[in-house]
This record gives structure tokens, C-alpha cells and sequence, in this order.
């Protein structure tokens, strides 16, 4: 039997939700001051851990590829998976200047069914071109081999240690192609920063402004907000989860799992519903459920916010093995099923009801068109 | 499979040019709107109804239907999965009965639209070829339960839309460009190539007579959804896969044999308001007005045919289906709701509890028999 504590909860939400409210309609200083709160509480702090993070990788791998050895390649992958935590605390966000210049999937092209990543990696490994490994050249190359998950690979691969310290042409390709995505990986963080932050026009300063494109007014940008928070649980329920798990345990797909290699796909899981937990609770203060509570007044959606939240978040530290394993383990597989129900039943409060209390209703042509 | 794709064609035959054109049919006795709907994660429906308000038939599906094909001269339709979908399924709309399902070839999927040849006897569905991404147009034959004869190429990546043009002689398809998998829903594989075109396709062979392709500058721009004017000019409804930020064009038109697409401007705050989306696409039973669906913008843009300019907007929450109706169109809200539009009046609700509270997905078409 699998318990969903919070579904009945939600059921009544569905059928009473939309009546409870006699506020006012929210003001565009209650959708600024929510705006400010995730972008200088949540946003600009995960982007500037994310340019720390992979800043000191960088130098690992800089280190690593001049005098390969067991310790420098430890050191190297200790700090891979920094970053990767790192970027999993902030890959829900999809606006702003991350997705410009394809940034975003040039951090991470996941999720890559067809191994994009792993067939172009093959190939110029194969073909050793200098231009590759030439911090200049390196971009010109195809997205899907820029960013961790080609990382991932040349760090945690069959042999890869092996091919790594070699000491070899081709060790040392490997290691200078290694550096070139480490290398690019920290400058794309930093150019995030900068743009968040600094110059004529952060990008902070006009979601605060929110009186010019591309947001015309506060809710527009709070619309963004909200639905980077609805990216990081439903990237959990729709592609984290249930891809890999299938439909029963001798269906499970475990190479669907994001970061399977490093078996890092449970923690980055975790990281994902802590970062929307977050956001949903704000870093310290004011976040959505402040607004919820005291600008729509619907207390018992909070409640059953927090409540989801705390459950999803019990029962992915209950899961015990890798992810890879866990799916098709006996007694852990039915957590992993569980996990993704309660991710899935989050999303729909979320798009739902989270939603009609921002006052920026979703439908699901606008939310899940094709 | 030379041989099939002969075979498939074959059939399709031009002997019946078609007695009336899909603009311009008479209502002779029913005209009825059918459209997708869908009820929560798991509840899926083609309903049928008068614009009147009166439902005809509800049906479920199942899984989640998308576009919607009549078949010339009967009251035959048939409801193609949502991509990556699974079956078509056969309605005789006369009846409100289910009368046929089709399911996918294998490692194939329904990409959610389908047009008939102009004798009916052929079905084409826009499909794709899983592990590779290839874009196909899946042949089948509708007087054998839609048995699959054989497939072609659509001419580039994610065919979606189809229509008939040219008296039945050429198949316009609406390449979308955007590479992806059923194992990464909702996700682009291809940013970084994307190439979106508009492919004209000899119905009598399937051949390739041309695709027309975005600009570079453009590349981004998805073609997805297709509606035909009376003198068969081919307008394009389009979704940008590149950054928020960007500001590009969405409405198209487009003349057999012109080098590149023709923009059609909006008023700059609309543009942005919606949102790089645009969801579908019809013309009116004068053929002279064009309506595009905006349901991220919540809203239908309007524009006159003859010169490309727009003449209007209905506010409609997450509006995505539109049909031409016996005078203007019928609009269909995602949260419930629908709305006859026409240039002189606007939206005026359609009364009746189901159409109410319906949600109703992505497309919705005219049938009159």
C-alpha cells in the first residue's frame, strides 16, 4: 500500500479552493516585493555559489591535467560534484540570462535520450582537434558536449580514471578537452553573475522594475518565478523519475537517470525539491508562501504546500541506495514510485491552485502546449 | 518500400477533385464543431457539439487527442493522438460512435495532425520516426480501417500540421524543426540546428516540391500550425524556441513557389503578450479571414487575408482551439468556455453547461454533412 497523505487534502482544495477568498486583488508592490525577495534571497546567491563552485573546479582541472595523478583526479571529481550540486540548486530557472546564448543547455544538455553528448564526445575524442581543447574554438562546438554531463563522462566512464592518468596523447586530450568544459562551465557562471548583477541594466534591476519589456508589469515577472519552481518539481516527476523507473521493475531504464555515472541522480533529485522547496517557503522570508498566506489569504493551501513539500522531501531521504539500483531493488523501489506520485500530485497543486492564488491562472494549453 | 509508397499514392488518386472546397462547404444539415478535450491527468474526450450550444456526443479517448481530420463529403472524423501519440481513432460524427482505431507503426509515433486526400480515401498523418528523429508522413487508407500503406518523407524534422491545397494535388506540411523524444517530453534536443521549413509535397507521388526554410536569423522560429486561405495561399502560425527576450514575428503567410514567408505585423504590445507562442490556426468560411490561437498570451489575433493586416483580438483565457464556423469562428478556452467570434460583433459565449465547463485542448474543426 502506498500512502499520498496529502491527496485527500487536495481534493478538497480542488473542489473549495477557488471559493474561499475575499481579498482584494493583489497589488503590484505585493508581486515586486515577492519578486525581489527570490531574485536577491534565492536567484543572484545560487548563481553566485554556481560561479564559486565551478571557478574551483576549474583550478582542480587546471592543476589535475599539468602533473595527472590519483589525488589531483580525486580532487578534480570531489569538486565536479560541487558544482554539479551546485547547479542542480539552480538549474530550475530558465529565464533571464541564462537562456540566452543557449547557456542553459550548454551547462547541462540533459535530458539527451539519444546520447547526443556521448556520440559527439566519441568523436572528437577520436579526432584530437586541437581547436576543441582552445578555450576559443571550444564553443563553436556542439552544445550537447559542453557542459557537465560531457564532464561527467570523461571523469566517470568505464576506464576513465585508467585514460586519465595515462599520461599519454591521449590522456592528455582527454584532460585538456576536461579543462576546456571545466573552463567554459566557470565562465558561463560568472557571465550569469555579471548579468544578474552588474553593468546599465542587471537583469534584478528589471524584474524590480518590472515597467519595460520583457516584463511589462511585476506579475509578469512573477510569472517566471513561479514557473521555475514548477520546472524544478516537474523535471523531478516527469523526466527524474518516472523515465527511469518505467512502468514496472523489469521496465526500468536506469541510463535515463540524470548523472547515473557518478551516481549522483538521487542527490541531485534531493537538491531540486530542496531548491523549489525553497522557493516556495523563501530563503529566510518571503517567499511564495508568504504571499499566499497573507496577500491571498488561503491559509490551508499554504498548509497543504508545506505539508507536500515536507513529504516529498521525507521520502527522498528515505531512498537508501543510488537511484539506478533503487529503481529496480525490491524493497526501495516502491519509495522511488511514491516519490514520483508525490512529485506528480505536487505539480498539479502547483499549476492548479498555487497558481489561482498568484492570480496568474495557467491553463494547460498555455502550460503544456505542443 | 519504393513499391509501398507507389502503392500509397496510388490510391490516393485525383480523379475526384473536391466537390467543395473545405472553406466554403454548405450547410446542408448539421454543421457541428468537434473538439479535443481533456479532464484532469487522466480523463481524455472528443466531443462533438452545435453552435447552438447542443452536444451531440461526447467520447473518450484514449490518451490525449490533438488535431482533428474530416473526411471530404462524409461525416466521418478522425482524432489523432497528441505526439507523441499512439492511435487514431475513426468517429462517424453522424452517429456520435467510435467506428475504427489505428494504432502507430512500430518505432513511429502520431505527432497529433492528419489531413485526407481530396477524394477521402487517403489519410496522411504526420509522424516520427523515434530513434532517428526523421520526419514522416504516414500514408493509410481510409476505406481499409486506416490500415498503414506505406510512408514518405515530410521534409525535415517534426512534421506537424498538414493541409490539402491546389485542388487536392499538393500537400503543404509544416515542419517544426524541433527535434525530440518520447523519453524527454517537452524538451528541444536540436537548439543549436534547428531548422524549421514549410514542405510542399506532390500528393500524387509524395515527392518533394520544395521546402521553404526560416532565415538563419530565424531559426528558431518553429512552423507548426497551418491553415489555408481561399486562394490557397498557406498561413503559418508559429512558436520560438530561443530567448524570452527576443522579439520575432509569429504570423505567415506564404504563396506556392514565393522565395521566403511573408510576416505579418501585430501591434508590439500584443506581439509580446504572446508570449512566442501560438497554438493553431484557421480560416474563416469566406476564406478571407485569418485567425491564430494565443493561448499563453490568452488571446486570438485576427487578420484580413487579402492584405495581411490585423484587424483584431478576442481576450479568450487559454484559447487554443479555433474552427471556422458558418459566420466567423468558434474559440475554445483551456479553463472552459466556448465563444463565437466575428469581426462585427466579437466573442459572445456559447451557452450550454458542457461547453462551460469543458476544458478544451488544443484544436477543434468544422464538419458539415
Amino acid at each position: 500500500m502506498q500512502r499520498f497523505p496529502f491527496a485527500g487534502a487536495l481534493a478538497l482544495v480542488l473542489i473549495f479552493g477557488s471559493a474561499g477568498s475575499l481579498r482584494a486583488e493583489p497589488t503590484p508592490d505585493d508581486y515586486r516585493k515577492l519578486n525581489m525577495a527570490l531574485i536577491e534571497r534565492h536567484v543572484v546567491p545560487r548563481y553566485k555559489a554556481l560561479a564559486t563552485a565551478t571557478a574551483a573546479m576549474s583550478g582542480n582541472a587546471e592543476a589535475f591535467c599539468k602533473a595527472p595523478d590519483a589525488a589531483g583526479l580525486a580532487s578534480f571529481k570531489a569538486a565536479f560534484l560541487k558544482s554539479v550540486d551546485a547547479w542542480q540548486a539552480i538549474q530550475h530557472v530558465r529565464f533571464g540570462p541564462v537562456d540566452l546564448f543557449m547557456r542553459s543547455m550548454r551547462m547541462a544538455f540533459w535530458p539527451d535520450p539519444r546520447d547526443t553528448a556521448g556520440r559527439q564526445l566519441e568523436q572528437v575524442l577520436a579526432k584530437r582537434d586541437k581547436t576543441a581543447i582552445d578555450p576559443k574554438g571550444f564553443a563553436d562546438h556542439s552544445v550537447a558536449v559542453q557542459g557537465f554531463p560531457a564532464l561527467e563522462r570523461l571523469l566517470y566512464d568505464d576506464g576513465a580514471d585508467k585514460a586519465l592518468l595515462a599520461r599519454d596523447d591521449s590522456g592528455a586530450f582527454r584532460c585538456g578537452f576536461a579543462r576546456a568544459v571545466g573552463q567554459n562551465l566557470k565562465t558561463v557562471a560568472a557571465d550569469l553573475v555579471r548579468e544578474w548583477t552588474e553593468g546599465g541594466k542587471p537583469f534584478a534591476k528589471l524584474i524590480a522594475d518590472g515597467n519595460a519589456d520583457p516584463y511589462r508589469t511585476p506579475k509578469e515577472a512573477t510569472l517566471e518565478l513561479f514557473k521555475s519552481l514548477h520546472t524544478a518539481v516537474e523535471l523531478v516527476a516527469d523526466h527524474k523519475l518516472k523515465k527511469p523507473l518505467g512502468p514496472v521493475a523489469k521496465r526500468a531504464r536506469p541510463k535515463l537517470a540524470e548523472s547515473w555515472r557518478s551516481k549522483h541522480s538521487l542527490a541531485n533529485v534531493r537538491a531540486n525539491l530542496a531548491a523549489a522547496e525553497a522557493m516556495y517557503l523563501g530563503e529566510g522570508e518571503d517567499g511564495f508562501s508568504a504571499f499566499v498566506k497573507n496577500v491571498a489569504g488561503k491559509k490551508e493551501l499554504d498548509d497543504l504546500l508545506r505539508r507536500a513539500f515536507a513529504q516529498a522531501r521525507e521520502t527522498a531521504a528515505s531512498i537508501e541506495v543510488p537511484l539506478s539500483e533503487a529503481i529496480i531493488v525490491q524493497g526501495e523501489r516502491p519509495k522511488v514510485e511514491q516519490l514520483q506520485a508525490e512529485a506528480a500530485a505536487l505539480k498539479a497543486i502547483l499549476a492548479k491552485d498555487l497558481t489561482a492564488a498568484l492570480g496568474i491562472p495557467l491553463g494547460f494549453n498555455a502550460l503544456d502546449g505542443d | 518500400m519504393l513499391n509501398r509508397r507507389q502503392f500509397a499514392f496510388g490510391l490516393a488518386g485525383l480523379a475526384a477533385s473536391p466537390a467543395l472546397p473545405a472553406w466554403g462547404a454548405r450547410i446542408e444539415g448539421v454543421e457541428l464543431i468537434l473538439s479535443t478535450a481533456t479532464h484532469g491527468a487522466n480523463r481524455f474526450a472528443v466531443a462533438g457539439f452545435e453552435l447552438s450550444g447542443h452536444v451531440r456526443f461526447v467520447l473518450a479517448l484514449p490518451g490525449r487527442g490533438h488535431g482533428l481530420a474530416v473526411r471530404p463529403g462524409t461525416a466521418e472524423a478522425v482524432v489523432v493522438s497528441r505526439r507523441p501519440g499512439a492511435y487514431l481513432m475513426i468517429v462517424d460524427a453522424g452517429s456520435g460512435r467510435v467506428v475504427g482505431m489505428a494504432a502507430s507503426a512500430e518505432g513511429r509515433h502520431f505527432n497529433g495532425h492528419g489531413v485526407h486526400s481530396a477524394d477521402g480515401r487517403t489519410f496522411y498523418a504526420s509522424e516520427t520516426e523515434i530513434e532517428s528523429g526523421v520526419g514522416l508522413l504516414g500514408v493509410y487508407d481510409a476505406d481499409a480501417g486506416y490500415s498503414r500503406l506505406g510512408e514518405v518523407s515530410s521534409g525535415g524534422l517534426d512534421p506537424h500540421d498538414i493541409r490539402l491545397i491546389d485542388g487536392g494535388r499538393t500537400l503543404v506540411v509544416a515542419n517544426g524543426g524541433v527535434m525530440t523524444h518520447p523519453d524527454a517530453p517537452k524538451t528541444v534536443l536540436n537548439l543549436d540546428s534547428m531548422d524549421p521549413t514549410l514542405a510542399y509535397l506532390d500528393a500524387t507521388n509524395g515527392k518533394i516540391r520544395t521546402a521553404v526554410h526560416q532565415a538563419p536569423a530565424q531559426r528558431w522560429l518553429g512552423v507548426r500550425h497551418l491553415a489555408v486561405g481561399a486562394d490557397d495561399r498557406v498561413a503559418i502560425a508559429m512558436q520560438y524556441a530561443g530567448p524570452a527576450a527576443d522579439t520575432v514575428p509569429l504570423v505567415a503567410l506564404h504563396r506556392t513557389g514565393a522565395p521566403a514567408f511573408r510576416f505579418l505585423d501585430l501591434p508590439a504590445q500584443t506581439l509580446s503578450a504572446i508570449r512566442h507562442y501560438c497554438g493553431g490556426a484557421a480560416v474563416d468560411a469566406s476564406g478571407t479571414v485569418l485567425g491564430v490561437s494565443c493561448p499563453k498570451g490568452n488571446m486570438f489575433v485576427f487578420f484580413a487575408l487579402e492584405d495581411g493586416r490585423y484587424i483584431g483580438k478576442a481576450d479568450v483565457a487559454d484559447g487554443c482551439g479555433i474552427a471556422p464556423a458558418s459566420n466567423g469562428f468558434v474559440l475554445a478556452s483551456g479553463v472552459g468556455g466556448v465563444f463565437s467570434w466575428h469581426p462585427g460583433t466579437g466573442a459572445r459565449p456559447i451557452v450550454g453547461r458542457f461547453l462551460e465547463s469543458g476544458r478544451w485542448d488544443n484544436h477543434a474543426v468544422r464538419m458539415t454533412f
